[in-house]
C-alpha cells in the first residue's frame, strides 16, 4: 500500500490540508481531485510542458512531481492567473497576438511566459527562446506566440510605469 | 503504465536517518526528475522512496579560498548552480552548462545529486566535473569517503555507488583559464558534449553523451593524429542521434580545432 | 494594420484560462477508468488470457476480452471493417489492445492489468511492405474482409489473397509511346517515413452504453462517422446513439473516424457503468500513426521540359488495419503527379497491411507523400535539363479552368500567379556566403482535390431579439471554426460577431456534417451555413407578408432588415409580431449536397505553393531554415489571421516531416514511441524568416468565394526542403526526415564522388 502523507500547501492562494497516496503526481491531484482540469497531461516525460505549473513561483513539470512534495510551497495553477475577474496581460497578449489554436498547450506556455516575465521582466530574444524551447505546441508553429511574450512584456512594463 | 506504482514514502530529516534507510528497494530522492518517469516506464519499483529534501547538510555552496575549490551540497539545483554567484565567478563552464541542462523546468527541479546518481550517458555535468577534476563525497551508514569525479561514473546508467551509499556533495577545484565546454544538441538529450581546457603543452579533453561514460585524454597541441586516435579509440553509441561514423567525424573535427590552438 | 477580417477568437477568453474542456477534461456520472492491456507482440495466434488475480483485485468491475464481443459486430472500420475491436484470435501489431481492465480508479485499473498474462503462438511478423507482400501468409483472414458498400465510391478488395488492402490504378493516354519519343526521362524514388501526427490531446473516449441507447464523449473529428460506426457495431438505431465532442486538441486528420470508441462502448456494456478510456503517448502512437509511402515516379520529357507523361508506382504501408488508408491511397495517386499537363499517365499505387500500428490519415492525406516524389522529380529533370526549375514549372502548370483530372472540377487557382508570388519573395533575401554552411533555395507546388464529401447541414436559430446560434456539426480542433463560421452568421444576418453563439459537435443536437477535415468547413459548412441565413431570411419575409397580409414578394431583406416599400423593420419585431409576444424563434436550415455549386468535385482544389531556404551545416549536419515563404491561395479569406495560423502551422509539421519525424521499428516494436526520441519541431526551429501571403482571387465555390485551407502549406514543403538541400551538398536525398545524421552522410558522399581516383 502507498504511503498516505498529509500535505499543507497553498492552492492558488488558497489554504489547502489534505491527504496524497505516495504514488500521486501533482497533476493528478489536481485534476482528479481538485478538478482543476487547466493543466493537462501529454508527454509524461518534461518534454511537453503542457503540465506547468509554478511551485515557489518555480516552473515545474507537474506530471513529473510527487503531490507529496507539495508540502510547504504555494502552488500556482493556470486557474489562478487571472486577475480578479480582469485577465492577465499575459492572457490578453496571447488572445491578441493568437498565440494558440487548439488551446492544449496554452495553459503550459501561459505559466512559463508567467515565470519568465516574473524573472526578466525584458527577456532578450535568446532568452524568451530558451525558456520556451521547453514547451512543444504542434499548432502554431510558435511565432505568434514568441509575439505573445514580447506583447505582454510590453503591457507589463506600461503597467509597471503606469502605477509609478 | 498510466500511474506510478505502489510505493511508500518516508522523509529524512536527518543525513543519518536517511543513511540508515537506504538500500536496494528503499531509494533516495530529491526533485524526482529520473525518479518519477523511471517509476512509471516500471523500469524503477522500489519498495520505499526517500525524501532528501530536508536534510540540510545536502545542500550549500561553500567557497573554500585556503584550497581554491567550492563544494557543491548535491542536493544544488541545476538552476541554483547557473544562477550562483559563486559558481558564475570561479567554476563559469561549469554554471553555463547548468543553465542548459534539460529545459527550464527540468533546471528548477534537478539536483546536482539526482543527476550524477542516475548517470544518464547523454549529459553535461559530468563532462564538465570531470575536466575540472572534482572529486565526490560520499556517505554511508559505514563511514564516508571522498573519490575522483571520473571514478564514479562507470557505464550507462551505472555508478560506482551500491544502494546503501548517497552522493552528498562535490568539491570542483576553480577553474582554469580557457576552459570551455560545447555540445551538440539536436535532439531533447545532447549527441555530443566536449570539455577542454589548457595544460602544459596542450590539452585536456573531456568527451560526452556519445559515450557511456565521459572519457578523458591529454593532447599536445596540433598534434592531429593523437586527435585522431583518441576518437577513435571511443565507444560510441549508435543511437537515434547519429551514427559513430556521424559523430566520430564531429568530434574530430571540432577537437582539432581546439589542439590547433596554443 | 490589422484586417478588420481578424476577429477575436471565439474561444480565446476560454482557451487562455484553461477553462476550455476537451474530452479527456470530461466526466459522466459514475464513471469507472479502463486500462487497456496491450500486445506484446507484432504477429501472434493467442493461446490463452490468464486474468491472473486481476477481476478479485480491489476496485476491479470487470476484464474485457476479445470473447466478450457477442450481440455485436466485433470489427469496425469505414472503408474495410478488419479492425477488430479487441483481439479475437490474434494479434497483428504489438501495441495492439487485447483486453481492458475496467475498475474504480485509474490506478486500481493499472495495478489490475499488470496482473493479466496472455500467452501467445508467435507467426512471423512482417515489418515493412516488400516483406508482406513477398510472403504467402496472410495478415487477415478473407472471411470477413470483403464489399462494405463502398465509401466514397472505394470498393475494398473481394478477395484477400495477398497482404493487399486496396489497390489504385489511374491511367490516360499512351505512356509507352510517350516515353519512346522522350528526349529526357528523370527516375527518382521517394521514401516517406512512418510519422505520429503527436496531437497533444492523446486518444481518449468516454462510453456510456445503456442496452438501447449509447452516450459517447470523444476527442473525434467526425461525430457523425463515429455515431453510423457505433450504430452499426451494436445494432442501433442511430438516433439512439449520441456522439459528443468538445474541444479538440489536436486532429490533423489523426482523429478522423473511429478509434477508441467500440473500445470504450465495449467495456461499459461489460460492466454496465460509462467507462472512460485514455492512453499515453507510447499507447496513442499504437493507435493510429500517418501512412508511410515508397514511390518511384518516372517522368519523359520533351526537349522543351514539356512533360509528355508521368509513371508512379505507389507502395503505402498501412499497417495492421485499413482505417483511412484506402482513401489516403486514391488521394496519393491523384496527387502525385503535381498540378502540371500530364499527357499521359499512370499510376499503380498499393496499400499493403503490415504487422505495425495501424496507419491513416494526416494533414496533407497522400499530397506530402506523392508531391515529395513528383516535385523533387521535376527539379532533377530541371537541373538535366539546363532549365530554371521555376521555368520548367511555368511550362507545365495548368492555368485556371484547365481541367487536371478528367471528370473533376477544372483548376480553380491561379498557379502561375502563386508561384510568381513565391519565387520573387525567395529571390529577394540572399544570404551572406559563410564558411562552412552551404545553401540552397527551393520551392514546390502541389493541387489536391480536396473538400472531401460536400454534405453538410447547417441550422440557424434567430432568437426573438434578432441575435442568433448556429448549429454545426464540424468540431473546433484549433483551425478556428468556431469563430470563422459564427463570422459567416453574422455576415449574413447583418450581426455584430458577438450576437452569434455556436453549438458544436453533439450529434444530439448539431445537424449532419460528413466530415471535418479535407480542408473543408469554411467552404462546405460555410455555403451550409450562408443556405441557413437565406432560408432565416425567406422565412421572415413571409412572416412579415402573413403579418401585414401582403404578399410575400413586396418584402424584401436587406442591411439586417425586412423593408416593404422604404420601411424597414427590424427581425425581432416580426418575429414577435407573428408569435404575439417577445417569444419563439425562426430556425434556418441550409442543406448542402452534390449538386449545383457543389456538383463537381472537388468542391475546390485546395493548392500548396511554397518555398525555402535552407543553410546546411557542414560539421554537423544540421539544416537550417533561413526563409520560409507560403502562399494561402484561398480565394476568399474570412478570417486572415485563421487563415496564416494554418499556414504557418502545417508548414511547421511540413518541415517536421522534413526534417525530423520518424517512427522506427526495430525487430517487432518501436524505438522511439516517446517525446524524447520522437523529435517534434520546436521553438527554436522557428524559420528565421516567414513571408505569409494570402492570395484572394475569388474563384472558389464557398462563401464570397472562399475556398478551403489547413493543408496546403503542409503539402509541398517536404519535397521543397529536399530540393533545397539537395541544391546545398549535391546530392538528391531519397528518403526523409534529413535530420543531421542522414545530411552529414549526404555531404560525405558528396565528397567521396569529388574525391579523385
Amino acid at each position: 500500500m502507498s504511503t498516505p502523507v498529509n500535505i499543507a500547501f497553498e492552492l492558488n492562494g488558497r489554504k489547502i490540508d489534505a491527504c496524497v497516496s505516495a504514488r500521486t503526481t501533482v497533476v493528478e491531484l489536481l485534476r482528479d481531485t481538485f478538478r482543476l482540469t487547466g493543466t493537462k497531461v501529454s508527454c509524461e516525460l518534461q518534454v511537453c510542458g503542457v503540465c506547468t505549473v509554478l511551485v515557489d513561483s518555480l516552473a515545474v513539470s507537474a506530471c513529473s512531481m510527487l503531490a507529496c512534495d507539495l508540502d510547504g510551497t504555494s502552488l500556482t495553477t493556470i486557474e489562478g492567473v487571472m486577475q480578479g475577474t480582469e485577465l492577465h496581460p499575459i492572457q490578453e497578449a496571447f488572445i491578441e497576438t493568437n498565440a494558440f489554436q487548439c488551446g492544449f498547450c496554452t495553459p503550459g506556455f501561459v505559466m512559463m511566459t508567467l515565470a519568465l516575465l516574473d524573472r526578466e521582466p525584458n527577456p532578450t530574444v535568446e532568452t524568451t527562446r530558451d525558456w520556451l524551447d521547453g514547451n512543444i505546441c504542434r499548432c502554431t508553429g510558435y511565432q505568434p506566440i514568441e509575439r505573445a511574450v514580447q506583447v505582454a512584456s510590453r503591457r507589463l512594463a506600461e503597467i509597471e510605469s503606469d502605477s509609478d | 503504465m498510466p500511474v506510478l506504482p505502489e510505493v511508500r514514502h518516508v522523509r529524512a530529516f536527518t543525513l543519518d536517518e536517511a543513511l540508515s534507510l537506504i538500500d536496494d528497494d528503499v531509494v533516495p530522492y530529491a526533485g524526482a526528475t529520473e525518479l518519477v518517469p523511471a517509476m512509471r516506464l516500471g523500469v524503477r519499483r522500489p519498495e520505499a522512496i526517500v525524501d532528501l529534501k530536508r536534510i540540510n547538510e545536502l545542500g550549500g555552496v561553500d567557497l573554500d579560498m585556503a584550497t581554491n575549490a567550492v563544494r557543491l551540497g548535491a542536493a544544488i539545483t541545476h538552476r541554483e548552480m547557473a544562477d550562483n554567484s559563486v559558481v558564475n565567478e570561479f567554476l563559469p563552464s561549469l554554471a553555463a552548462a547548468a543553465a542548459h541542462v534539460g529545459n527550464v523546468r527540468v533546471r528548477n527541479s534537478g539536483t546536482l545529486g539526482g543527476n550524477l546518481s542516475f548517470a544518464e550517458p547523454r549529459s553535461d555535468l559530468s563532462v564538465v566535473l570531470s575536466a575540472l577534476d572534482a572529486t565526490v563525497e560520499i556517505a554511508s551508514a559505514g563511514g564516508q569517503k571522498t573519490i575522483p569525479m571520473k571514478d564514479l561514473i562507470l557505464g550507462a546508467f551505472e555508478t560506482c555507488l551500491s544502494p546503501d551509499e548517497l552522493l552528498i556533495a562535490v568539491t570542483v577545484p576553480f577553474e582554469p583559464v580557457g576552459m570551455s565546454y560545447w555540445k551538440l544538441k539536436s535532439y531533447e538529450r545532447p549527441t555530443v558534449g566536449i570539455a577542454s581546457l589548457p595544460v602544459e603543452g596542450g590539452w585536456k579533453i573531456v568527451v560526452g553523451a556519445a559515450t557511456e561514460r565521459p572519457e578523458q585524454t591529454t593532447i599536445a597541441t596540433n598534434d592531429l593524429d593523437a586527435v585522431d586516435a583518441f576518437v577513435n579509440s571511443l565507444d560510441i553509441s549508435d543511437d537515434l542521434s547519429g551514427t559513430p561514423d556521424y559523430k566520430r567525424s564531429i568530434l574530430r573535427s571540432r577537437i582539432s580545432r581546439i589542439v590547433a590552438l596554443p | 494594420m490589422t484586417d478588420r477580417r481578424s476577429v477575436r477568437r471565439r474561444d480565446a477568453f476560454a482557451k487562455v484560462t484553461g477553462r476550455a474542456l476537451f474530452s479527456i477534461d470530461k466526466t459522466m456520472p459514475h464513471m469507472a477508468h479502463a486500462a487497456v492491456v496491450r500486445s506484446e507482440r507484432a504477429h501472434s495466434e493467442i493461446i490463452s488470457i490468464d486474468f491472473g488475480g486481476a477481476l478479485e483485485a480491489p476496485g476491479v468491475l470487470g476484464v474485457v476480452t476479445g470473447q466478450d464481443l457477442v450481440d455485436m459486430a466485433p470489427r469496425f472500420g469505414h472503408i474495410i471493417a478488419d479492425h477488430q475491436i479487441l483481439a479475437i484470435d490474434k494479434v497483428r501489431y504489438f501495441g495492439e489492445p487485447v483486453a481492458v481492465v475496467v475498475a474504480e480508479t485509474v490506478a486500481q485499473a493499472a495495478d489490475a492489468a499488470a496482473m493479466v498474462w496472455v500467452d501467445y503462438r508467435d507467426l512471423e511478423p512482417f515489418m515493412d511492405a516488400e516483406a508482406a507482400l513477398r510472403t504467402e501468409q496472410l495478415i487477415h483472414n478473407s472471411a470477413y474482409l470483403g464489399p462494405k458498400g463502398g465509401f466514397l465510391g472505394i470498393e475494398a478488395n473481394d478477395s484477400n489473397r495477398s497482404n493487399v488492402a486496396h489497390t489504385v490504378e489511374l491511367n490516360w493516354g499512351d505512356v509507352e509511346a510517350a516515353f519512346a519519343e522522350a528526349h529526357v526521362i528523370v527516375e527518382n524514388r521517394a521514401h516517406f517515413p512512418m510519422l505520429y501526427a503527436y496531437a497533444m490531446e492523446t486518444y481518449n473516449s468516454i462510453a456510456d452504453y445503456r442496452g438501447d441507447s449509447l452516450h459517447v464523449i470523444s476527442t473525434a473529428q467526425h461525430p457523425v462517422m463515429v455515431r453510423k460506426e457505433l450504430a452499426e457495431i451494436f445494432g442501433l438505431p442511430q438516433s439512439a446513439v449520441r456522439v459528443e465532442v468538445p474541444f479538440v486538441g489536436g486532429g490533423y486528420g489523426s482523429k478522423s473516424y473511429t478509434k477508441l470508441e467500440p473500445l470504450a462502448a465495449v467495456a461499459s456494456k461489460a460492466v454496465g457503468r460509462p467507462v472512460q478510456v485514455t492512453t499515453d503517448f507510447e499507447a496513442a502512437i499504437n493507435t493510429t500513426r500517418v501512412d508511410s509511402t515508397d514511390i518511384t515516379m518516372r517522368t519523359a520529357f520533351d526537349a522543351e521540359g514539356r512533360i509528355l507523361a508521368r509513371e508512379a508506382d505507389i507502395i503505402m504501408d498501412t499497417g495492421a488495419y485499413a482505417d483511412n488508408s484506402p482513401l489516403v491511397l486514391e488521394k496519393c495517386a491523384n496527387r502525385c503527379f503535381g498540378p502540371y499537363r500530364v499527357p499521359a499517365l499512370r499510376v499503380h499505387a498499393r496499400a499493403v497491411y503490415t504487422n505495425t500500428s495501424p496507419a491513416s490519415s494526416y494533414r496533407g492525406f497522400g499530397a506530402p507523400q506523392g508531391a515529395l516524389a513528383g516535385e523533387v522529380n521535376l527539379d532533377m529533370a530541371a537541373l538535366q535539363l539546363g532549365i530554371d526549375p521555376v521555368e520548367l514549372r511555368r511550362r507545365n502548370l495548368v492555368a485556371p479552368g484547365e481541367t487536371l483530372i478528367a471528370g473533376k472540377r477544372p483548376m480553380d487557382a491561379d498557379l502561375l500567379a502563386d508561384m510568381e508570388t513565391v519565387a520573387a519573395a525567395l529571390s529577394q533575401h540572399a544570404s551572406p556566403e559563410v564558411p562552412g554552411i552551404r545553401r540552397g533555395r527551393a520551392l514546390a507546388l502541389s493541387a489536391s482535390d480536396a473538400g472531401a464529401s460536400p454534405i453538410s447541414t447547417a441550422m440557424v436559430r434567430m432568437h426573438v431579439d434578432g441575435s442568433a446560434t448556429l448549429l454545426t456539426s464540424s468540431t473546433e480542433m484549433g483551425q478556428g471554426s468556431n469563430t470563422a463560421l459564427a463570422q459567416i452568421v453574422a455576415r449574413e444576418l447583418t450581426l455584430d460577431i458577438n450576437q452569434v453563439a455556436v453549438g458544436q459537435s453533439d450529434t444530439l443536437f448539431t445537424p449532419y456534417e460528413w466530415t471535418t477535415g479535407a480542408s473543408r468547413t469554411t467552404t462546405i459548412a460555410g455555403l451550409a451555413i450562408q443556405a441557413a441565413c437565406q432560408d432565416i431570411w425567406t422565412k421572415l419575409r413571409t412572416i412579415h407578408a402573413n403579418n401585414l397580409g401582403i404578399e410575400v414578394d413586396t418584402v424584401t431583406a436587406s442591411r439586417g432588415a425586412l423593408w416593404v416599400d422604404d420601411v424597414p423593420i427590424a427581425p425581432s419585431e416580426v418575429i414577435s409580431e407573428w408569435f404575439g409576444a417577445p417569444a419563439g424563434e425562426v430556425v434556418g436550415v441550409g442543406i448542402i449536397r452534390k449538386s449545383g455549386s457543389t456538383e463537381m468535385l472537388p468542391p475546390f482544389w485546395e493548392v500548396g505553393v511554397v518555398g525555402v531556404e535552407v543553410a546546411v551545416y557542414e560539421d554537423t549536419g544540421e539544416v537550417v531554415i533561413e526563409h520560409l515563404v507560403v502562399v494561402g491561395d484561398v480565394g476568399h479569406s474570412i478570417n486572415p489571421d485563421l487563415v496564416k495560423g494554418q499556414d504557418l502551422g502545417a508548414a511547421t509539421q511540413g518541415l517536421g516531416c522534413a526534417l525530423w519525424e520518424e517512427l522506427i521499428y526495430e525487430g517487432q516494436q518501436l524505438t522511439n514511441p516517446n517525446l524524447v526520441e520522437y523529435r517534434v519541431p520546436r521553438f527554436r526551429d522557428m524559420p528565421k524568416r516567414v513571408t505569409s501571403v494570402i492570395a484572394e482571387r475569388g474563384d472558389g465555390v464557398g462563401p464570397y468565394g472562399a475556398k478551403g485551407s489547413g493543408e496546403g502549406a503542409l503539402n509541398p514543403i517536404p519535397a521543397a526542403v529536399t530540393s533545397a538541400v539537395a541544391q546545398a551538398v549535391g546530392v538528391w536525398p531519397d528518403r526523409l526526415p534529413l535530420n543531421p545524421q542522414r545530411v552529414w552522410a549526404l555531404l560525405s558522399a558528396a565528397a567521396d564522388e569529388k574525391e579523385p581516383e
